[in-house]
């Protein structure tokens, strides 16, 4: 049950994420498990939401306080644009950042760089990466260009709490969104913002992109 | 060959971990990629205008730009930015754009600010905390490089976790380092505590005003050094006595007369926070009382350590305490309540079971959340160094009070009678009324002397020998002795009556023979708190008490209360719910620096200024 198919595991291979990363933290969920389980919700209930689901964890305690779907059909809005990924229901849960395995050593240790991606796969991909190559770097996962903020108290758009497992002072901070950070002024906006948050903790703030048609 | 890509997963995917590696690796600093956003944006206006015809009509949309150049976080190059905005010409000015730019860059402070509090906050709620763990830790640091007696970091460790929330208890200890002569650790101490406690500072000198100004504003741990330069008697340092005498308790203000608005009105000042004092030569007096007083001597070989070593060791556990004051508040709070409704540990007496509270109950909560044997040998090793340290004060009290020290003398003198007393009780039940339980002054006056106290008082006696008897008999009248019986020989005094009422003044924990004596003659060690025996049903161990209502584990606890033997005749003890609240007397003592009329200099909102 909620085991990956073999398209999925080839899908991973692809990004040269080892399935063992991926256990209890990506599911593969048929469109009742998203409606009813996971609290997925779509308007339109003839969407098949099947897709993969990823599970976001607490890297204190391992427990299970977040999750986002990504559809294999990405059900299109009102407008035609399609929604790559969906989060549960208000009140299901409360957003949150998506942490890789084993992330709880590194969170205070402010020699071990960290680096803001925007999906979990990416967090996945990269984490994986760091591990082939004996590097102590922290991959966190925003879930989308806006994923690391949410509601205040007041109501404002305000960073997700889970900043406070950091340690950021005079920590190197990176961040690194999807590639049409240079085309989309709202992707730009947030990392702008995510910048100088980042830079009001104290954090050392780097920025890493590279075009989308990368020559080799 | 080109590769499309999207987000950094693709890279690793498409052209492997080592140009993924190397983008992490020449990612570029953000103020550089920020001016680069900025001046891009500046560029798409500038771009815009040129493209436009002279008889367009055009609407820019420059909010953008602002946000841009407001992220620049150099002044000069944001000027120069805004300058480039500006002589673009879109219609409008340098005032509105340097306005515009100044509203973003304060709204994304204040908002930014909210949000890294809300972190903080919530990371520290969130930070898994093993309390006993943490506690071993602070041993481990407050010992590190230090020549200190085994109790020393444990006790300064379970002040430390004090400091961070104090605010819950009635009461708070001070700590009080005192040596013959510099150079024995003081300041070291001193520095240990600055680095780790809640909210240090730490002075030298400071002016009265400073003090409760500063304690009410921050309520912080104040380490004060080189208290000695306060043995005088000049005004400043008799106000900052009464301030340290009274802040130990919850409540105590000093008022002073201010004006607001062109009117004068009082504010009373708080000037309740744990305190932390340093000197050389004895801590005496209510200084003393209100301490836990340690005595520190010359160790030699060990290595120096450095403030930024401390510094360093100290950090990791200042975020684990932060989650602790954040976390167990309740808890605290709990057991606390709990407490008011039963009594503990006889071997306190009043002032001792005041200021030690919170650290005992501190250790509680430590040891509630550990179980089985670990959590047992802890609370045993709490008490033994909590008797240790409360014999040793007591001791150092006697020493340095000479009211008590009189009386140490006068009961030692008078245990030769209570001796023949002890003999004459089992075979005579009207042993009261026997010769060996009455003593005149004169003859007292005989047996001490010879003896330090006494002989010291006695020498500076302008009457000479004649006037001893009278000058025992004055100092024993202030115990209201029983009625004494005159005759020729002068007054006799009721040697039992009298020894009681002397024990009655001086700490449980100090030495002497005279304590079996007086017991063996049928007076109840006063000093023991009254309470209810285990076999009525209401007398539990505080360790089960605490697993009732506060889901702490239910296990044998070393905080078990003992039986009391019998109410205390005297009024030194208060009754049991008024144990942990001032009496009026108090208060008004704590509180107790006179009202000023004149108005301090500066106002409410003040700023320490440290030389």
């Amino acid at each position: 049950m909620n085991e990956l198919s073999e398209a999925d595991r080839k899908h991973y291979e692809h990004y040269r994420i080892p399935l063992s990363m991926l256990e209890g933290r990506v599911l593969r969920v048929d469109d009742r498990e998203a409606r009813h389980d996971y609290k997925i919700y779509w308007h339109d209930t003839s969407v098949d939401l099947g897709g993969l689901l990823y599970l976001y964890h607490d890297p204190n305690t391992g427990g299970r306080v977040y999750w986002r779907l990504r559809p294999d059909t990405a059900p299109k809005d009102k407008e035609g644009k399609g929604a790559k990924y969906l989060s549960p229901t208000r009140g299901q849960a409360r957003r949150r950042l998506y942490f890789p395995p084993d992330a709880k050593p590194w969170l205070l240790d402010a020699a071990v760089p960290i680096v803001f991606v925007e999906s979990e796969q990416s967090a996945l991909a990269c984490t994986a990466a760091a591990w082939r190559s004996d590097r102590c770097i922290l991959f966190v996962g925003t879930g989308g260009c806006t994923g690391w903020m949410g509601k205040n108290d007041d109501g404002e758009s305000a960073p997700l709490s889970d900043f406070g497992y950091f340690n950021l002072i005079k920590r190197e901070t990176t961040i690194w969104f999807d590639g049409d950070v240079r085309s989309n002024p709202n992707v730009r906006d947030a990392r702008r913002r995510l910048a100088v948050f980042l830079a009001e903790c104290k954090a050392t703030v780097k920025i890493a992109e590279v075009k989308r048609d990368c020559k080799v | 060959m080109t590769v499309k890509y999207d987000g950094p997963d693709d890279v690793v995917a498409q052209l492997g971990d080592g140009v993924f590696l190397d983008v992490v690796a020449t990612a570029r600093v953000w103020p550089a990629v920020a001016i680069d956003e900025a001046e891009l944006r500046i560029k798409e206006l500038r771009e815009k205008k040129s493209g436009a015809a002279d008889d367009d009509v055009m609407i820019y949309d420059i909010d953008p730009a602002y946000a841009a150049i407001a992220a620049v976080g150099a002044d000069d190059t944001r000027a120069q930015l805004i300058k480039a905005l500006m002589d673009l010409r879109l219609g409008v000015t340098r005032k509105l754009i340097d306005e515009k730019v100044e509203q973003i860059r304060l709204d994304t402070r204040r908002r930014q600010q909210q949000a890294k509090e809300r972190a903080e906050s919530e990371g520290r709620t969130r930070t898994a905390l093993d309390l006993l763990d943490l506690f071993y830790q602070l041993v481990e640091y407050y010992k590190w490089r230090r020549g200190v007696h085994e109790g020393v970091p444990w006790v300064e460790s379970l002040f430390c976790i004090n400091t961070y929330r104090f605010d819950i208890f009635d009461t708070t200890p001070y700590l009080s380092y005192s040596s013959a002569t510099p150079g024995c650790g003081k300041t070291v101490s001193a520095k240990r505590h600055k680095a780790i406690c809640c909210r240090p500072r730490m002075f030298i000198e400071p002016s009265p005003a400073t003090i409760f100004r500063l304690v009410d504003k921050e309520r912080p741990t104040l380490i004060l050094d080189e208290m000695e330069r306060l043995d005088g008697y000049a005004d400043d340092t008799k106000q900052i006595m009464s301030v340290l005498n009274g802040g130990y308790e919850s409540g105590a203000t000093v008022p002073r007369c201010e004006e607001r608005d062109g009117v004068i009105e009082v504010k009373d000042y708080h000037i309740y926070c744990p305190k932390i004092l340093l000197k050389i030569g004895n801590f005496k007096g209510t200084l003393l009382d209100r301490s836990i007083s340690f005595a520190l001597s010359k160790e030699y070989g060990l290595q120096q350590s450095f403030s930024y070593l401390v510094k360093e060791k100290a950090a990791p556990l200042v975020s684990k305490l932060e989650a602790y004051a954040a976390q167990k508040r309740a808890a605290l709070e709990e057991i606390y309540k709990q407490q008011r409704d039963c009594e503990n540990w006889p071997f306190l007496g009043a002032r001792e079971y005041e200021i030690w509270l919170p650290l005992l109950l501190v250790a509680k909560l430590i040891s509630g959340e550990c179980a089985g044997k670990e959590g047992t040998e802890f609370e045993e090793k709490v008490l033994a160094f909590t008797k240790e340290f409360t014999g040793v004060k007591a001791r150092l009290s006697v020493d340095d009070d000479e009211s008590a020290a009189k009386i140490v003398e006068l009961l030692e003198a008078l245990s030769t009678n209570l001796e023949t007393l002890v003999d004459e009780r089992e075979s005579n039940s009207q042993w009261r009324e026997r010769d060996a339980n009455r003593i005149t002054a004169s003859a007292l006056v005989e047996r001490v002397a010879k003896k330090e106290a006494w002989g010291a008082h006695f020498a500076k006696l302008k009457s000479g020998e004649k006037g001893r008897p009278n000058s025992v008999s004055s100092f024993i009248r202030s115990f209201r002795p029983n009625s004494p019986k005159h005759d020729n020989d002068g007054n006799h005094y009721d040697v039992f009556d009298l020894s009681c009422r002397l024990a009655d003044h001086i700490p449980p924990a100090t030495e002497g023979e005279f304590w079996d004596l007086l017991k063996a003659l049928g007076r109840e060690k006063t000093h023991t708190y009254s309470a209810r025996t285990p076999e009525n049903g209401s007398g539990v161990s505080l360790g089960e008490k605490s697993a009732d209502s506060n889901g702490v584990k239910s296990k044998a606890s070393g905080f078990t209360r003992e039986p009391c033997e019998a109410p205390r005749p005297h009024s030194q003890v208060p009754p049991n719910d008024q144990v942990n609240k001032p009496s009026e007397t108090s208060r008004s003592t704590g509180g107790t620096t006179k009202p000023e009329e004149k108005r301090d200099d500066g106002d409410t909102s003040f700023n320490v200024e440290e030389f």
